[in-house]
This record gives structure tokens, C-alpha cells and sequence, in this order.
């Protein structure tokens, strides 16, 4: 009785709020990897993406030129420049040369190194290096800075992602294969699915109903169960390691689901429209094409998201079915993989990949979804 | 050319019997109406004849062709659904075109068609647009001109104008009649309103559980019922039904405390019957008030105790009881206004028929 009109649940309130707050949950690590893109390593790795936006006190560890840099400015050897390289340099609050004492200096001091010489550091990160002798090493020496960093972000890693030519190549073409792997792989289960639904649902023969159980049944058997007696046979019948064994196998993976949903959407269109079609002379074919499928748009839709989403996203597979010694059809995820793994922890680029793979997702589900929601029947009976 | 002819036509679901031996011979040009309640194999008899379902046992014979196997595109009938079922993704024009193009007609004779159907329908104006933007009797009329569009052997009109508001419904009812005037094409027609199978039908067939209960022009059907079951379903308000003791040729009522003895027509087939009892059944405009008549043995007066009156408008309904059942008699709205108990009713039992208590046959 509480939906009478004027009396408002008051359970309306715990709805909202609980949605409010699963979206949000939902959201932040989302908004964490956006933010996180933005950044610098050495921000990832010094702050949390949360503190992005507000100027904090870190400590930093950096380092002065390299040895090999030192002029002689009036018989000394002299090293100098800036420590911080980006234009919106922090203020240094204090700093030091010895990780037992990191803030034994103020800005303007001039502190003693070790190996001899001096060094004087001014709050904006300007440095000064003397000494009589030369400088030796390959390093350039470390100087602890306790900073007050204000907030700044960087299209460093989009462009390193995008355009730099080191990674470009290996990018562009895991994102190439992953669009040759993911839109077939979303086109033929829909082809073949579709179809069967609409045979499954329309028209009369024995068996159907056993058929239908039986497709249901496979909708419950985990796809880990089947990789390898697939790959064996893929391998046997001669499709081995490629592009098509990908698709067969998604397609594969993919039809259950898909067979199952097209079928009970196709049950639900109205009975009369189909009889009278038939009335009208079309055969099974045409009511097909002409009637059933521009009314089940929102299945396709949702379907084509689906698999589209998880063709996309696919490691697995594609690793068993797809990844030939010759290193040409790696997709985006085992990319992502690898740039992590290689590199040890470069937070930036991961999270700079992830979005850059999140796009085309988007893209597909803005352009499909129009059609989840559309009244296709309006007007069609009563 | 539209001879439709059903012989001996049987169908069951399962093990339940949904038509039971079903024989009709309609004839071309003919407008044979359909009717019972919800249930009786109405619906189910119009799907065996579009052949959308097939039959358990007979056959169906259109014009001279046994159709009992054909699929439905073959048996060249048109039919309109009541839900109209129209292709919500198609527009009005290539609603009405699509039977056409299924048959590969030209497209320029197609074009003739729609626009033909169109204007007849007074739909011209709204060829361009989807089903989802036209008004329920709009779509009525598509779903009309899309049968129209192909002239076919014949009709089927599934309870067409159920779904319309009732001024509406009464427009199209006579809207179908113009129709089937103008075309002379055979129609089947469906439907549960008595009224509607009334003004339409050249012939009705009244179905009850399967069973053709009796068939006839709409003349018959409402004088001369073949059962209790045709006498009640058709007519509003229903006729008065009343068990009455047969007393020689007469049959004995009681009304406003007082017993009268009616002469009926058919108090020969009484007599015969050796019934001790029967039904009486006599339509409540044989039961109005005192009007000037030639001393007709049928004619008799009675006094009534009305309990109720129900003003219509051009009539008033008086109700009351006769042997403690209840009673409707037809009055002019002025002598209905001062209609109380003790009121004089004239009732002209000449058309009265009866019935066996225990069939609900007629007695005859």
C-alpha cells in the first residue's frame, strides 16, 4: 500500500541512497586509473591520486646532473642547473645530502658533500655545485628535497602511449588484432544465433523443446573445460593457432548465450503479427529477415554488447587460441601484460593503456544503446 | 469466388475436443457471422479455415480446392486480427503493400492497390507514418486496408472491433457493412457481440463447447432459437426464461400474488410433450405497457410488482418477479416513471416459445 499516490515509501530513500553509494563504490577505482593517466611516475609513486589535486609536502629523492655535465668556472669545477624539470617547479622546504638526515638544510644553505666540494640548493630548485677537484663518477649526486608539490598532470604518458615510436608500433597493432579478433567474433555468433532463435521460437518440428533444454544446459559449462580438448582439435582438423580458431572458439563460447536470449526475446514478439504475415504469404526465410529481425534490435544490441565486451576484454582465449611464436597477433590485454610486466611496475603507462582500450568499449555500448530502450512494438497490436 | 466449405471438421488439443464434427457451407458473397461465449472454438475454427492450425480430422474446401494441407498463403484469404498485428517497423503504405510484394506483383500495381485501398479507407493521408503514430481506430482501418489490398477468396475478421471505443465500434460496424455491399466478397467474421452478429450477419452460426448449437439468418436465430442456450445469448437485454406447471393448453403463472393461465403458440407441441412443467421463454418487449389490441388470444394482462426500474432512455426496464424468478418487461419511459408494484403489464405471449426443463430444447 505504500505506492498509493501521496504516500511515499520510506524504504524510497534507502533505494536511492544504496544506489548512490554502489555507484560511487563502483566508480572510484575507475576514477582513481583516469587520474593516475595523468600523472607522472614519480607522482604515482610518491602520492596517492587522490592528493592530485591539493599541493602536499613530500619527499623526494633527486638527482644533480651527471659528472660528465661539470664546466671549470674560475679553476673550479662547477655543476649547476635545476633539479625539478617541469616548469611549475614545488617549493623546497628543506633538504639534505645524506639519507640518514634528509632535512638538515634550508633553502639557500650551502651544505658539504661528501666526496668533497659543496653544494648550495635555492628554494625554486636551482643548485650549485663547486669544487676544487673533479667531479668523478657516472651518477650525478643524490639531494633529498622535502617539497611542497602543487598539483600538476601530464599528457606525457598519452603521447609516450600513442605516439612514441617505441611503443606505437607494438601498440597499434595489439589494438589492431584485438578489432580483428573482437568484431568477427561479435558478427558470427549473432549470424548463427540468431537464426536459431527464431527457429527455435517460430517455427514447428520435433525436438525443439529438447533442444531448447539442451542449449540452456550448455549455458552452465565453464569455457575452462573445454580449452584444450578445442585446441587439440583445432590442431588435429588443421585451423591451428589463428585468427579463425579465435573466432570459432568465441563463437563457440558465445552461442549458448547468445541462442538463449535471442530465443526467449523472439517468444515474446506477438503471435498475430508472425500468422498474419504468413497470411500474407511470406515464408519462414522472409518473416525472418523482414519481420522478426528490425523488431529484435534490443536483443541484438544487448548481445553484440556483451560479446563484443567480452571479446575485448579476453585474455585467455585469445592466449590459447591465438598466440603464435611469430608475435604478430598479440591483442591489447596481453600488451597491457606485458608493459607491466616488463618494465616492472610502471603504474602510468598501464593505467594510460587501460583507458586508451576502454574507448572503443565505450564507443560500441554509446552507439548500441539507443536501441536497448526503444519501444520497437509500439503501435504494432491493440 | 469465395465457396468455403467445412465437412465434418474436427480438432482437438491433446485429448481435449476443442470442435466437435463442425459442418457449414458458406456462400460466396456471404456474411457469415461466428458467435458464442469465450471459449466455445470460435477463434480456433477461424485459424483451421486461414489454416494457421492444422485439423485433427474432415477437410475444408474453398471454392471447389480441398485446402485441408495447403499452407495459408496458398488458400488466397485475408484475414484481420484483433489485436490488427500490424508491422510496427513498416509504414501504413508498405503495411498495406507487404501481401503484394510476398506475391511478387509489380511494384506500379502495387502502388495502384495501396492508393486504391487507401482512399477507400479514408487512410490516404497517413501512408507515410509507422503504426505507432495513428489512433486505435486508425490502425483499424490499416489493419482493414492491408486484408482489402489483395482481393482474396475471402475475409476472416477476428473480433475486429473489440478493441474500439463504442461509438467508434458502431461507425465501423457499419463501415464493414458498406463494405461487404460494395465488394460482395465472402466474409467470415468472429466476434462475441450479439449486437454486432445482428446488424452484419447475412447468416449466423451460434457455437457453444464446440458444437454449431444453430444456424441461421439473424431473423431466425432471435425468433425462432433452436435451444435455451441460442434464446439467452442472443438479444439485450436476454429473454426472460420462467418455469411454469403446464395446466391443459396453458401454462400457469404467478405474478403480483395472483395466478394466470397463458395461452402460448405452441401449447400443441406442449400437450404432445407430456411435460408436466416447461421453461417459458418470452423477450422482454412482449411484456410492456397496456397498448390498444384486437382481441388477440395471445394477449393477455397481468399484474406485476416492479422492484426495479432501469430508465435506457427510449425505453424503460421494469423488473419483477414471476414464480419468484425475475422478470424484464419493456416500458415507455413515461408509464416506467410511475411503475410500482401492482402495475397492469400487457404480455403478448404470441411469439413466447418453450423449453424442456431438462434439455433446454426447444419444445416444438
Amino acid at each position: 500500500m505504500n505506492n498509493l499516490v501521496g504516500h511515499k515509501s520510506s524504504l524510497r530513500w534507502a533505494v536511492h541512497i544504496s544506489v548512490a553509494v554502489l555507484v560511487v563504490l563502483w566508480l572510484i577505482p575507475t576514477l582513481g586509473l583516469l587520474v593516475s593517466s595523468f600523472r607522472t611516475a614519480d607522482q604515482i609513486s610518491t602520492s596517492g591520486w587522490w592528493q592530485a589535486l591539493v599541493t602536499t609536502e613530500q619527499n623526494v629523492i633527486m638527482r644533480t646532473a651527471k659528472p660528465q655535465d661539470q664546466q671549470i668556472i674560475d679553476g673550479k669545477y662547477v655543476i649547476e642547473g635545476m633539479l625539478f624539470s617541469s616548469k611549475k617547479s614545488p617549493e623546497i622546504l628543506a633538504w639534505g645530502v645524506s639519507s640518514i638526515a634528509i632535512d638538515d638544510y634550508i633553502p639557500g644553505e650551502t651544505a658539504k658533500l661528501r666526496k668533497g666540494g659543496e653544494i648550495s640548493l635555492r628554494g625554486d630548485g636551482y643548485y650549485h655545485m663547486v669544487s676544487d677537484k673533479p667531479f668523478k663518477g657516472s651518477r650525478g649526486t643524490r639531494v633529498f628535497v622535502k617539497a611542497s608539490m602543487p598539483p600538476e598532470f601530464t599528457l606525457d604518458n598519452y603521447r609516450n602511449v600513442l605516439f612514441d615510436p617505441a611503443n606505437v608500433s607494438g601498440m597499434a597493432k595489439a589494438f589492431l588484432s584485438t578489432l580483428t579478433v573482437a568484431i568477427p567474433a561479435t558478427i558470427i555468433p549473432i549470424l548463427i544465433a540468431a537464426f536459431a532463435a527464431y527457429a527455435l521460437a517460430w517455427m514447428q518440428f520435433p525436438g525443439r523443446a529438447l533442444l531448447v533444454a539442451f542449449i540452456v544446459g550448455l549455458l552452465v559449462v565453464p569455457l575452462q573445460m573445454a580449452l584444450i580438448p578445442l585446441l587439440k582439435l583445432h590442431m588435429q582438423i588443421g585451423i591451428g593457432k589463428g585468427f579463425l580458431g579465435v573466432w570459432l572458439a568465441h563463437t563457440g563460447f558465445g552461442l549458448p548465450l547468445a541462442i538463449y536470449l535471442l530465443r526467449n526475446y523472439m517468444v515474446g514478439l506477438p503471435k498475430d503479427i508472425i500468422e498474419n504475415s504468413r497470411i500474407d504469404g511470406a515464408t519462414d526465410f522472409q518473416i525472418f529477415m523482414k519481420i522478426i529481425l528490425p523488431l529484435s534490435f534490443p536483443a541484438l544490441a544487448a548481445f553484440s554488447i556483451f560479446q563484443f565486451l567480452w571479446t575485448w576484454n579476453d585474455l585467455l582465449v585469445a592466449k590459447v587460441f591465438l598466440f603464435d611464436s611469430s608475435g604478430q597477433t598479440v591483442v591489447m590485454t596481453a600488451k597491457l601484460v606485458e608493459l607491466l610486466g616488463s618494465k616492472g611496475g610502471n603504474w602510468e603507462i598501464l593505467a594510460t593503456s587501460a583507458f586508451v582500450s576502454i574507448v572503443v568499449p565505450l564507443i560500441v555500448f554509446f552507439t548500441l544503446q539507443k536501441y536497448l530502450v526503444r519501444g520497437l512494438l509500439t503501435g504494432s497490436v491493440k | 469466388m469465395g465457396h468455403i466449405q467445412l465437412n465434418n471438421v474436427c480438432k482437438s488439443f491433446g485429448t481435449t475436443e476443442v470442435l466437435k464434427n463442425i459442418n457449414l457451407d458458406i456462400q460466396d458473397g456471404e456474411l457469415l457471422i461466428l458467435i458464442g461465449p469465450s471459449g466455445c472454438g470460435k477463434s480456433t475454427l477461424m485459424n483451421l479455415i486461414a489454416g494457421l492450425e492444422e485439423i485433427t480430422s474432415g477437410n475444408i474446401v474453398i471454392s471447389g480446392s480441398d485446402v485441408s494441407d495447403k499452407s495459408p498463403k496458398d488458400r488466397d484469404i485475408a484475414m484481420v486480427f484483433q489485436s490488427y498485428a500490424l508491422y510496427p517497423t513498416m509504414n501504413v503504405a508498405r503495411n498495406i503493400s507487404f501481401g503484394l510484394e510476398m506475391r511478387k506483383v509489380p511494384k506500379d500495381e502495387q502502388e495502384n492497390t495501396v492508393n486504391r485501398v487507401a482512399e477507400m479507407l479514408q487512410i490516404d493521408h497517413l501512408l507515410d507514418r509507422k503504426p505507432g503514430q495513428l489512433s486505435g481506430g486508425q490502425r483499424q482501418r490499416v489493419a482493414m486496408g492491408r486484408a482489402l489490398a489483395r482481393s482474396p477468396k475471402a475475409f476472416l475478421f477476428d473480433e475486429p472491433l473489440s478493441n474500439l471505443d463504442a461509438k467508434l465500434r458502431v461507425e465501423m460496424r457499419t463501415e464493414i457493412k458498406k463494405l461487404h455491399h460494395r465488394l460482395g466478397t465472402t466474409i467470415v467474421y468472429v466476434t462475441h457481440d450479439q449486437v454486432e452478429a445482428m446488424t452484419l450477419a447475412t447468416r449466423i452460426a451460434v457455437l457453444k463447447d464446440g458444437v454449431i448449437q444453430q444456424l441461421g439468418t439473424p431473423y431466425e436465430i432471435y425468433n425462432d432459437p433452436a435451444n435455451h442456450f441460442v434464446a439467452d445469448f442472443m438479444g439485450s437485454p436476454g429473454m426472460n426464461f420462467v418455469e411454469c406447471v403446464v395446466f391443459e393448453d396453458k401454462l400457469i403463472i404467478e405474478s403480483g400474488s395472483q395466478n394466470y393461465q397463458l395461452a402460448i403458440p405452441c401449447s400443441d407441441a406442449v400437450k404432445r410433450s407430456n411435460l408436466e412443467s416447461v421453461i417459458l421463454g418470452i423477450r422482454p418487449e412482449m411484456l410492456t405497457d397496456p397498448k390498444p389490441h384486437e382481441n388477440n388470444p395471445y394477449v393477455h394482462e397481468v399484474e406485476f410488482n416492479v422492484e426495479v426500474i432501469e430508465p435506457m432512455g427510449a425505453d424503460t426496464i421494469a423488473i419483477g418477479k414471476w414464480n419468484g424468478v425475475e422478470v424484464q418487461g419493456r416500458l415507455s419511459p413515461e408509464s416506467g416513471e410511475t411503475a410500482a408494484k401492482g402495475f397492469r403489464l400487457q404480455v403478448d405471449t404470441s411469439k413466447a416459445i418453450a423449453f424442456d426443463p431438462r434439455t433446454g430444447q426447444r419444445v416444438r
